[in-house]
């Protein structure tokens, strides 16, 4: 029985058959009649067969899901390629991409952020320039405030540099007051103005702010004696303040 | 952790098959997609249209492909090893009922008609020739009737059918021309040609 790859010969006329391959088909096919039939066999056999698929049930694709989460269980997390799809997906143009769209505003954002901050950035560097002069010829009362964030010191120190603007003197607070005592003639009394002296002279603090006990008890015995009795003094604190 | 997907559509069943054992769940939907659908029409013709046996062979094949990957021999062709599978899962079912056929006669409820366009009598004439079609199988025996579906239905090449069936392709061509021969014979009335 010739049976040799006789399928493809149903694609040919009749007529175009060779004695071989009519040979091939002795058995199946023995006239033209019977090969037209069998051509429109086959073909009706294509869309026959072609009509009906059998569709497993989702449930068989579910439960071998959880086989394979058995066997691979690191993998039920996401992956990062999953995210792909969702931020890439094909189905929109390029420019449509949800990550691109994420990229361009981020550029953006990065563009212009930096304009705010060199806008902020100016006035704080000025007076950290500003504050380096003024550090000795802060007073007491504004030392406090310095104490606090780096925030509120800028500030403070920004009100310092208005303050003190004219000011340039490179001559420490205690020597200063010091000059100040001498130049009031008679106006004070000479422990008093001993006691100031070597209050400020004790001090290593260029504001002359000092706490030991000695030099606050000698200052305060010098001041015992009322103000009234020299009025010259209010000038000495006119000056100071 | 891959940053680019790959494109699954364009991979070998081979190079799914491998990375699905891997861990690659992508890999593992992608060869249900493609061989879900095939197999499970082949156990149904098999195993006597019985859907629920069918589905439940669908299950064990596949989930011997996760459990058991070594047992694939990659030598072979995956397609024709699955089918391989397949087809000794079912002699092994014949083996176990010592029944052949005929549980259920008739169109399956679950086949579903593809093309709507068509003409409702095209559509119509096709459905009665394919269930003509399936009973004139049943009718033939099984080595002449798998022959048939596997070359006809699942568009297995005879070197395919002959590795799967582990006979001669000789054979496979000798079956193939006495079933297509009987089922001709046997739907002649569909013939225009020969019925004038």
């Amino acid at each position: 029985m010739g049976t040799e790859d006789f399928e493809y010969l149903f694609e040919k006329k009749y007529s175009e058959l060779t004695d071989t391959e009519k040979a091939q088909l002795s058995g199946m096919v023995d006239s033209e009649e019977e090969f037209e039939g069998m051509k429109d066999f086959f073909s009706r056999m294509e869309s026959g067969l072609t009509e009906f698929t059998v569709t497993p049930d989702d449930a068989v694709k579910a439960k071998l899901d959880d086989v394979f989460f058995e066997k691979h269980p690191k993998d039920r997390g996401v992956r990062l390629w999953a995210v792909v799809p969702v931020l890439f997906p094909s189905e929109k143009k390029l420019w449509q991409q949800p990550m691109l769209r994420i990229a361009a505003l981020v550029i953006v954002a990065l563009l212009v952020i930096p304009l705010f901050r060199i806008e902020k950035d100016n006035p704080v560097q000025v007076a950290d320039n500003h504050s380096e002069n003024t550090d000795a010829i802060s007073t007491p009362m504004e030392q406090p405030d310095v104490v606090n964030s780096g925030k509120d010191r800028t500030k403070v120190e920004d009100q310092t540099v208005l303050r003190n603007e004219p000011v340039v003197n490179t001559v420490s607070a205690p020597q200063r007051m010091t000059k100040i005592l001498e130049d009031v003639p008679g106006s004070i009394e000479p422990e008093m103005a001993a006691g100031a002296s070597f209050a400020f002279a004790g001090s290593t603090h260029p504001d002359g702010i000092y706490l030991d006990e000695v030099v606050e008890k000698e200052v305060s015995q010098s001041a015992q004696k009322p103000v009234s009795s020299n009025m010259a003094i209010l000038d000495l604190l006119t000056a100071t303040f | 952790m891959k940053l680019i997907r790959p494109a699954y559509n364009k991979m070998s069943d081979e190079e799914l098959f491998v990375s699905m054992n891997k861990g690659d769940k992508r890999a593992f939907d992608e060869l249900y997609h493609r061989y879900a659908q095939p197999l499970m029409g082949y156990f149904m013709r098999m195993l006597y249209k019985d859907r629920e046996l069918a589905e439940d062979f669908l299950h064990d094949i596949f989930a011997k492909l996760i459990k058991k990957p070594e047992l694939f021999d990659s030598s072979r062709s995956f397609k024709t090893w699955v089918y391989s599978v397949a087809n000794n899962m079912c002699k092994n079912e014949y083996k176990r009922r010592e029944v052949r056929k005929n549980t259920s006669s008739g169109l399956d409820s679950t086949y579903n008609v593809k093309d709507e366009s068509r003409g409702v009598l095209t559509e119509v004439q096709d459905r009665q020739f394919g269930a003509d079609l399936q009973r004139s199988l049943e009718e033939l025996d099984v080595k002449h009737s798998e022959v048939f579906t596997m070359r006809h239905v699942d568009g297995l090449s005879i070197k395919e059918i002959a590795e799967i069936l582990q006979i001669s392709d000789g054979t496979v061509k000798s079956r193939l021309f006495y079933a297509t021969k009987y089922l001709a014979s046997s739907l002649e009335h569909y013939n225009p040609v020969t019925t004038r």
